[in-house]
């Protein structure tokens, strides 16, 4: 065999490998032109997500920091409901509960007193919990109005997963972060926002349960220190 | 007279400066002086400022239309400033505070440290880096690990009422529309006609940008100072107008009618002319401006001195056939100096009173009658030959009311019903409500009205009109005042006695907290194995980490000036409070929002906190003012009746006064009835009514031995002066009305009684 004849072997060799391994898609390559589409990618959450009321599940919530080696991590469960806001129930390393709406947030560390912060003292509270009800329940018009939104639509319909890519317009949105994606397949499984000096949250949801109940007295009841 | 012609066209026509500002006329508040040019410049400041609210069905037509709106104002260039859009870039805005954040604590956290609750600030810590409530705060977790600075900010934050921060602006979100907040500050003086007519055209302009900018409909609140000035301005010279002419039309009318000749009337507008021209002249040299109210009652000259030229013409029916000018002046002269003397002695008291607007009023009317009186004594005598007989319709209507009087009897019943009627006037006195409220005194059109509730209604709170005036020796002594009052007002904002307040202080502390700040820090958070350590070495950060941090908070070693504070970007929104070196202190502004319990804030004052209440202080000086000028209204009242006694004797001179006394006395019960308030400008108008009053009574006696002539003369001088008040008394400004009113009813009654009065002496004499 003369070499010319082997390079092309050799070639192929190099490139087929790379033809068959998934490529690594960005999230931020194709930004969605057709609204359609994109809700088509979608569906199968939006069907779940569309009448639930309230759901439940739990979290996995990881800050990765550059000048940190080990991410912190906590995980706990949490409550969406809609028209009320979003119960967060840090369970380790630390019992904390969250209450985020938007009127504002309500924080009480196991079971002590809540210490509120209004939205009117901190802007930042009524965009984050408008965006993070947004994100999680994938309301997306909403997202579209504050957000250039990325889709690679055609990735979604091999395996059923999905990638959406956020990156924000107003300038006050951006000051929280600069780009957020959403994943997952049946149900929304990861968020992660990448902040001004490229540290990034993560967050996995797992057992998401939803229900088409409006929520009982309980689930009311723990939303009960946001009230004025 | 014709230098003051010629000083009047060439000096003060070009500059004239008409003043409408109501606020203009008063005295300045009497403590601290000193402070009072700094007050007038914030007042001034707040002046400037307007509010505006463009709403619409969507936040994004609102932003359109706000857009379009905000545009057009900046090319009108009539603005200093036009702000609509957020600047959000925080780290700019918050630059001055983090180079020196090793000083600002916010006070709870100062507490914190202070008390060693070191607990809560280390589940704080966790709590931002654990959960997503750390994404909301202006500085991330790597940046502000501990959150003293993010505490500080949120502290510093001024919270604009129901606005919210909806992407890049400011919105209010209500019955369905969204509006976005767009701030201005016009340039210049609001009450000056220039800047009116700079501003308001631009503003209509621009509302008409804001509807056409997007099909949805559009809807426009404003609020501010400048709309309302121009809207009085606008009126008061319609007005000064509109009554200007209907007045000078129908005392022509009159004069014709009753002497059948242009003369008397080309001379009564002649003189009319010349004492005005003087008048202005004097008053425009003298204070620099003229005053709306100085016009106002610079028309009532028309009554005066018109009352002059008709008791020299009037003479004539005396001797219709062998009458001449220059016969006339022996006549009438003497009757006419007394009552011009009589008359500047109650507009020399006003001189004497320390309202600037009323020693206005009070060097313009007597600068017009001493020269009325003059053209009257001196010009007419060349200038008034009449030839021909004069018309019967005077002759005939002073013989009508001459013949009444002589078949006026008082009989038993006329006595009781007179009597009756004077228990009427007592109780109508007892009834008179005084009405001192500053703010009763001006009214705006409706529209500007609701727009202005419409504002206060969606942004949940109104300008406040009081707020505290902090001083001291120095810059810090200022400071350090202020944060004592802060932190009491921080108590009663718990206690629900105000929503808010915005103090310097918040965003730059005295040097004496920055200093104890950095201590606390570096004793009890930055020292090694301290909370700083802790914390970070249980998130995980490698020492180099904390130490390069801990390496920063030492190099940072300087406090926050004033200075600094001032030049940056964070000062924008509370910079205006700061109002600096004023003389030789130094003072800063506390505004307040939504008060709700004023004598808590009273009890707040100490020996350099003052509470500024304008609006309250205006109505305190008018009421004293009122006072002293009734006190010095019956004292006028007992000198003019004095000089009026060494010439006629004290019969004649309390029957010449009596009618004045008893018309305002009468006219008091009147409005007591009808609910009429009674406030300083009702008393302006019975010092009028004195002057007036006590000229028919001069008048009627001295004519005694030609009863028509004077009677005619008095009653055709009434109608003159009813024609120009009565006019008054359809004002749309309350405080004119007032005046108005009180001339209508009290004039008309001093001639009455006047005629009633002088009947008896006659019949004494015969």
């Amino acid at each position: 065999m003369t070499l010319r004849r082997v390079i092309p072997w050799v070639v192929s060799l190099f490139v087929l490998p790379c033809a068959f391994a998934a490529p690594a898609t960005d999230p931020f390559a194709h930004p969605v032109t057709d609204a359609a589409q994109l809700r088509a990618t979608l569906s199968r959450p939006a069907a779940k997500l569309a009448t639930a009321q309230v759901l439940k599940g739990q979290f996995r919530h990881s800050r990765h920091l550059s000048e940190i080696s080990r991410p912190l991590i906590a995980t706990g469960e949490f409550i969406v409901v809609r028209d009320l806001g979003v119960y967060w129930h840090t369970q380790q390393p630390f019992d904390s509960v969250a209450l985020l709406s938007e009127a504002g947030i309500a924080q009480s560390d196991g079971g002590g007193s809540a210490m509120r912060v209004s939205a009117d003292e901190q802007p930042a509270v009524r965009v984050i919990a408008k965006i993070f009800m947004a994100l999680v329940t994938l309301d997306v018009a909403s997202l579209g109005r504050d957000f250039d939104l990325f889709s690679d639509t055609d990735a979604g319909k091999r395996d059923g997963s999905w990638i959406i890519g956020l990156k924000p317009r107003a300038k006050a949105i951006a000051g929280v972060f600069t780009q957020a994606t959403v994943s997952g397949s049946d149900d929304v499984e990861q968020v992660v926002l990448t902040d001004t000096r490229g540290d990034r949250t993560v967050i996995d949801f797992s057992a998401i349960t939803y229900s088409s109940d409006p929520p009982g007295a309980e689930v009311r009841a723990l939303f009960a220190p946001l009230r004025p | 007279m014709l230098a003051l012609l010629g000083v009047f066209a060439l000096r003060v026509l070009p500059n004239a400066r008409v003043e409408t500002d109501i606020m203009a006329l008063l005295p300045q508040a009497q403590s601290d002086r000193q402070l009072d040019p700094a007050l007038e410049e914030f007042s001034a400041e707040l002046a400037r400022k307007q509010i505006f609210l463009i709403g619409s069905t969507t936040l994004a037509d609102a932003s359109l239309a706000a857009a379009a709106f905000a545009n057009e104002l900046k090319a009108s260039r009539a603005f200093t400033s036009v702000q609509w859009e957020l600047d959000t870039d925080l780290m700019k805005r918050v630059a001055v505070y983090l180079a020196h954040r090793g000083f600002l604590l916010s006070p709870e956290d100062g507490q914190a440290l202070e008390q060693g609750a070191t607990e809560q600030l280390v589940r704080r810590a966790l709590r931002a880096a654990y959960t997503p409530t750390g994404l909301m705060q202006p500085l991330g977790l790597a940046d502000d690990p501990l959150g003293f600075t993010n505490d500080f900010l949120r502290a510093t934050t001024q919270v604009s009422g129901n606005a919210r921060v909806e992407g890049s602006v400011l919105a209010v979100v209500r019955d369905g529309r969204t509006f976005v907040l767009v701030l201005t500050e016009s340039e210049g003086n609001p009450f000056a006609t220039a800047t009116q007519e700079r501003v308001i055209p631009a503003i209509a302009r621009a509302r008409q940008a804001a509807t056409h900018a997007t099909q949805a409909p559009v809807e426009i609140a404003a609020s501010g100072a400048i709309q309302h000035a121009s809207a009085a301005s606008e009126r008061a010279r319609q007005e000064v107008t509109t009554f200007g002419t209907i007045e000078s039309i129908a005392v022509v009318l009159l004069l014709l009618l009753v002497f059948g000749s242009m003369r008397p009337l080309l001379l009564g507008l002649l003189t009319l002319g010349l004492a005005i021209t003087a008048a202005f002249t004097v008053v425009h040299l003298v204070f620099g401006e003229v005053h709306t109210l100085a016009l106002v009652f610079g028309s009532s000259l028309i009554g005066s001195v018109i009352d002059y030229s008709i008791h020299f013409f009037a003479d004539r029916f005396r001797d219709p056939l062998h009458w001449t000018p220059a016969s006339a002046v022996p006549h009438v002269g003497p009757a006419i100096l007394l009552g011009l003397t009589t008359t500047l002695i109650g507009y020399l008291v006003l001189v004497a009173v320390p309202f600037p607007g009323l020693k206005q009023i009070a060097l313009f009317c007597m600068t017009g009658l001493v020269v009325g009186c003059g053209c009257v004594l001196f010009l007419y005598p060349l200038l008034a030959g009449i030839r021909g007989a004069p018309p019967r319709f005077g002759p005939r209507v002073g013989s009508a009311i001459a013949g009444a009087l002589n078949n006026w009897h008082w009989t038993r019943l006329k006595l009781v019903v007179l009597a009756a009627l004077a228990i009427a006037v007592a109780i109508g006195l007892g009834r008179l409500q005084v009405q001192d409220d500053v703010k009763a005194l001006q009214q705006s059109p409706p529209q500007l009205v609701r727009e202005e509730l419409r504002v206060r209604e969606l942004l949940g709170s109104g300008i406040e009109t009081r707020f505290f005036l902090v001083s001291g020796n120095s810059a810090q002594a200022v400071l350090e005042s202020e944060e004592r009052l802060t932190l009491a007002l921080d108590g009663l904002v718990r206690k629900g006695a105000i929503a808010s307040y915005q103090a310097v202080s918040t965003g730059v502390p005295s040097l004496v907290t920055q200093r104890r700040n950095h201590e606390l820090l570096a004793q009890r958070v930055y020292a090694p194995g301290a909370l700083f350590e802790k914390v970070m070495t249980n998130l995980g950060f490698a020492p180099d980490a904390i130490e390069r941090r801990r390496a920063e908070f030492a190099a940072a070693d300087t406090p926050l000036t004033v200075d600094d504070w001032l030049g940056s970007a964070a000062s924008e929104a509370a910079r205006h409070l700061w109002l600096g070196e004023v003389g030789t202190r130094y003072a800063t502004v506390v505004t307040l929002g939504g008060i709700a319990d004023v004598p808590a804030l009273t009890a707040l004052q100490a020996a350099d906190v003052r509470l500024i209440d304008r609006v309250a202080q205006t109505t305190g000086i008018l009421s004293r003012y009122r006072y002293a000028m009734t006190w010095l209204l019956a004292a006028v009242y007992a000198v003019a009746g004095l000089i009026l006694a060494l010439r006629f004797g004290w019969r004649d001179a309390i029957r010449m006064l009596l009618p004045s006394v008893a018309a305002t006395l009468t006219t008091l019960g009147i409005f007591g009835w009808l609910g009429v308030p009674f406030n300083l400008f009702t008393l302006l108008a019975l010092w009028l009514v004195l002057g007036l009053g006590i000229d028919y009574g001069i008048f009627l006696r001295h004519g005694r031995d030609h009863r028509m002539t004077a009677i005619l003369s008095v009653t055709l001088s009434a109608c003159t002066t009813l024609i120009a008040f009565g006019l008054l008394a359809l004002s749309a400004t309350p405080f004119i009305r007032s005046i108005g009113l009180t001339l209508l009813f009290a004039i008309t009654l001093s001639w009455l009684f006047a005629l009633l009065a002088c009947r008896q002496g006659n019949e004494v004499h015969g």
